[in-house]
């Protein structure tokens, strides 16, 4: 598999991934940029062979690059600096995005009022097609409370979506 | 990873077949230009990797024939000593006659 191939096989996946945990998409933006930078600069030492061991390298790729960003930010936050982080995430410009793809905004705006740990596990279960187990080892939980986290989280988002949606 | 269809959301079924769905990236202002600058990031450090290579076989060839030019000034014949003394030319296993073993007929006539 080569790079492009490889590049227009997860570019998807990746930034659903990305724009589930960071909500807004110029940082989603910024975030796959990093992802695929990463890909790039380590892609000689990549059997592309492999194509499960490619999947699992690119999603810790992306799991470390996001871990790096909300570690950033937390420190951005202590020093109270975060104000315009959270202006850009506040979702004031899926307003507009509403308008244009109703159900894709409606489910980003419901992923954003989910904690972070609920948000995490939905990402990895519906962009990253993971089993209860593997986001179990992933996070360090069990897998009963990996369960119980996503329909927790799912009955949220129905919650919040409107009904004639679902 | 997993089967969709081993999963069962129940009463969240349809969602989830939402969440599956939902594609973002049409979202994304820079898919085709990032894809576009990586792959001429790639290319180039493909070419840069060459040149950085590139200057290596000449260079190698530039110090062998330099090796070869520094050994070749210094070489010096080595003279044989003045003490050396020829073997004994006259002594031959095969006698004067210079017939060589039972099988050489062709010498013969030289008997």
């Amino acid at each position: 598999m080569s790079f492009e191939e490889l590049y227009d096989k997860y570019f998807g996946r990746v930034y659903n991934y990305i724009l589930y945990r960071v909500i807004s998409p110029d940082i989603a933006d910024d975030m796959v940029s990093l992802v695929f930078e990463k890909i790039l600069h380590k892609y000689s030492s990549f059997d592309p062979a492999k194509a499960t061991i490619a999947e699992a390298w690119i999603f810790a790729i992306a799991r470390n690059t996001l871990n790096d960003y909300f570690r950033r930010k937390k420190i951005l936050n202590w020093l109270s600096m975060s104000g315009m982080e959270d202006h850009i995430e506040s979702g004031e410009s899926l307003e507009t995005d509403a308008e244009k793809h109703e159900v894709t905004a409606k489910v980003l705006k419901a992923v954003e009022q989910l904690s972070n740990p609920e948000r995490e596990i939905i990402a990895l279960k519906f962009t990253m097609d993971m089993t209860n187990r593997a986001i179990a080892g992933e996070m360090g939980l069990s897998e009963s409370n990996v369960g119980v986290i996503l329909f927790r989280a799912m009955r949220k988002i129905k919650e919040l979506m409107e009904p004639e949606i679902l | 990873m997993t089967d969709f269809k081993e999963e069962n959301f129940g009463e969240h079924n349809r969602l989830a077949v939402i969440l599956r769905a939902t594609d973002f990236s049409s979202k994304s202002k820079i898919k085709i230009s990032l894809k576009n600058r990586l792959l001429s990031k790639a290319a180039n450090e493909e070419k840069r990797s060459f040149t950085i290579w590139a200057w290596l076989l000449p260079a190698a060839a530039v110090t062998l024939a330099a090796l070869m030019l520094t050994v070749n000034i210094n070489h010096k014949e080595v003279e044989q000593s003045p003490y050396y003394q020829a073997p004994d030319a006259d002594y031959n296993i095969y006698g004067n006659c210079g017939r060589q073993g039972l099988e050489d007929y062709l010498s013969a006539p030289r008997f």
